[in-house]
């Protein structure tokens, strides 16, 4: 029997938990992502950086890219997999489900704590949305306000937990849209520009964050601009330029190469 | 749901018929009827356009099958008043499901343009079942009231855990915020297939009770009904969410045409001005009741509220 297990596991090509093939997306009449192939691997965190990414009359491709994954946009052509599984045709709100979350640049939701949010966003993850469409009572299990409390105190927020969440700024208002999404059950995290507008200090405490959270069997891709930040914490990156992919390699690798080096920089290495 | 505001708003739909009957006003039934109908039909609004945002233009049509319905099963198949009644719901769960399921994946232009084509289809639902001039079916107060009356509460107690569940609340939020609640895990879908069964069940209802009699039935014209959805769609607007919004939005209709058609039976003119005054003040003021010259009050949505590619500039 063990043999077997041996033997299936030894067949089955390692496949990254996330897996793009071939992926097109022409949005407006513009190619935003130009066959792109790529994965992402669980305990792995990816980096994901754009050539010139000011110029918004020349998008690089990762606003596309993020919409892919989080299923708010469907490609033209290509196969998207996730965890084995055909995603192509999915909508957000099934994505979610299956473990793919996102946090975006700034917070989430703005009514009641930061406590409420997380139950509340628990809640949709862990019962079949009709019953809590006609359910005006539906409330979380004490194992599920076990596992709030434990986010937040992974999150380092467990003094913000009664905070409104209008009232977070900052730092404290990505960790607590991050503890949101870690409160859906992720397999597949998604950060969007986490490191922008923070300060050094905060932006190593998010980054520490991040490793241990990698840890956890989560696939991380960050999309950011601070490559300093990305180049210390993420195992590889990817560098898009106006919907194609031109690197995928390790920090390391793409600070070497002069090529690249010098379309991200315009400086020579 | 703040009780306050809402009784505020509910206290001419209950008085307006009271100080009719306590004059002893011969068309205080028909008031009452009609007050009744509205109110329901204030609720279908609610749920369908403002907690669902469905572009749903169709409620008065729902409404019209109601009404046609009640003739045909109290006339033609001799059916108690009460027992018709408590039965149209069935009909507007029906068609409901059916409107969900043709616009699911349409493009909202032509699932507005699929809904216009139904609403004038069932508006002429009632000119088929009716004669003009002929009196509505009269409800009769004995043991069968309770079925249309249990019927009533169920689906006001159904409306009511809706509209206060998590999901719509989270909803409501991720509206406010300018988020895309299925970014976070809300299944629009299924919130949309239940408030729109629910809404058009009970819009079917308000239709039926507006058809009783034992007035004249009002209403028998098609262009009643595609006034009355021009209106409804108005009053959904104009809630935002807001039970007692909706029912203020709602008053105009019930203080302009039937407090006067009891007079006069300008009905049609009354109901067709009424739903452009609720059109124009939708169009001043917003969902959340802010004056539209005035600038939006900044909300601290992320930008989850811009990730989807098709709606957003190319920034990243």
């Amino acid at each position: 029997m063990g043999r077997m297990t041996t033997d299936l596991v030894l067949d089955q090509p390692l496949r990254p938990l996330m897996e793009l093939v071939a992926v097109s997306l022409v949005v407006r009449g513009t190619v935003a992502i130009d066959r792109v192939g790529c994965g992402f691997d669980a305990t792995s965190i990816t980096g994901v950086i754009g050539l010139d990414p000011d110029d918004n009359e020349r998008p690089t491709g990762r606003a596309a890219l993020r919409d892919l994954v989080t299923g708010h946009a469907l490609p033209n052509s290509g196969t998207l997999r996730f965890g084995g599984l055909r995603i192509d045709r999915l909508g957000p709100s099934a994505r979610v489900r299956l473990g793919i979350l996102a946090m975006r640049r700034r917070q989430l939701l703005t009514t009641g704590s930061v406590r409420d949010m997380l139950l509340a966003a628990r809640l949709l993850v862990s019962r079949p949305t009709l019953r809590l469409v006609l359910d005006s009572g539906a409330r979380s299990s004490e194992e599920d306000a076990r596992d709030i409390d434990a986010i937040l105190d992974f999150v380092e927020i467990d003094g913000l937990a009664e905070r409104p969440v209008a009232s977070l700024g900052g730092l404290e208002a990505r960790l607590a849209e991050l503890a949101r999404c870690l409160a859906q059950r992720p397999r597949l995290l998604l950060l969007e520009h986490p490191f922008a507008r923070l300060g050094a200090a905060d932006r190593e405490q998010l980054a520490r964050l991040l490793v241990r959270l990698r840890k956890a069997a989560l696939a991380i891709v960050v999309i950011d601009d601070d490559l300093a930040t990305l180049g210390r914490v993420a195992d590889r990156c990817l560098v898009f330029d106006r919907g194609r992919l031109i690197a995928d390699a390790t920090p390391a690798a793409i600070g070497a190469s002069s090529r690249v080096y010098r379309l991200l920089t315009g400086s020579e290495l | 749901m703040r009780m306050a505001p809402l009784l505020t708003a509910l206290a001419p739909f209950l008085l307006l018929p009271a100080l009719l009957a306590g004059l002893g006003h011969p068309a205080a039934p028909a008031f009452a009827g009609y007050a009744a109908g509205l109110f329901l039909l204030a609720v279908a609004a609610l749920l369908a356009i403002g907690i669902a945002r469905l572009p749903v233009f169709c409620l008065g049509g729902f409404a019209a099958a109601g009404a046609g319905l009640m003739p045909l099963l109290t006339l033609d198949l001799e059916w108690p008043t009460a027992a018709a009644l408590a039965v149209t719901p069935l009909l507007g769960a029906g068609l409901g499901g059916l409107v969900r399921l043709s616009i699911r994946g349409l493009d909202a232009v032509v699932a507005a343009a699929l809904l216009l084509a139904l609403l004038l289809g069932l508006a002429s639902l009632p000119a088929m079942t009716t004669e003009p001039g002929q009196t509505g079916p009269a409800l009769d107060l004995d043991g069968w009231l309770l079925l249309p009356l249990g019927v009533t509460a169920a689906l006001l107690l159904a409306a009511r855990r809706f509209a206060d569940s998590v999901i719509v609340r989270l909803h409501e939020a991720a509206v406010l915020a300018r988020l895309p609640a299925d970014g976070i895990g809300l299944e629009l879908g299924t919130l949309r297939a239940v408030a729109l069964v629910l809404a058009a069940s009970i819009a079917t209802l308000g239709g039926g009770v507006l058809a009783l009699g034992p007035a004249t039935m009002v209403g028998i014209d098609p262009a009643d009904w595609v006034a009355l959805s021009l209106a409804l769609f108005a009053i959904g607007r104009l809630g935002g969410g807001r039970l007692g919004a909706a029912l203020l939005a709602a008053l105009p209709l019930a203080l302009l045409p039937k407090l006067t058609v009891a007079l006069a039976p300008q009905f049609v003119d009354l109901t067709l001005a009424a739903a452009l005054v609720a059109i124009v003040l939708q169009l001043l003021v917003r969902a959340d009741g802010s004056p539209a010259w005035q600038p939006p009050a900044p909300t601290l949505g992320g930008s989850l509220g811009q990730s989807r590619l098709g709606e957003q500039r190319w920034a990243e």
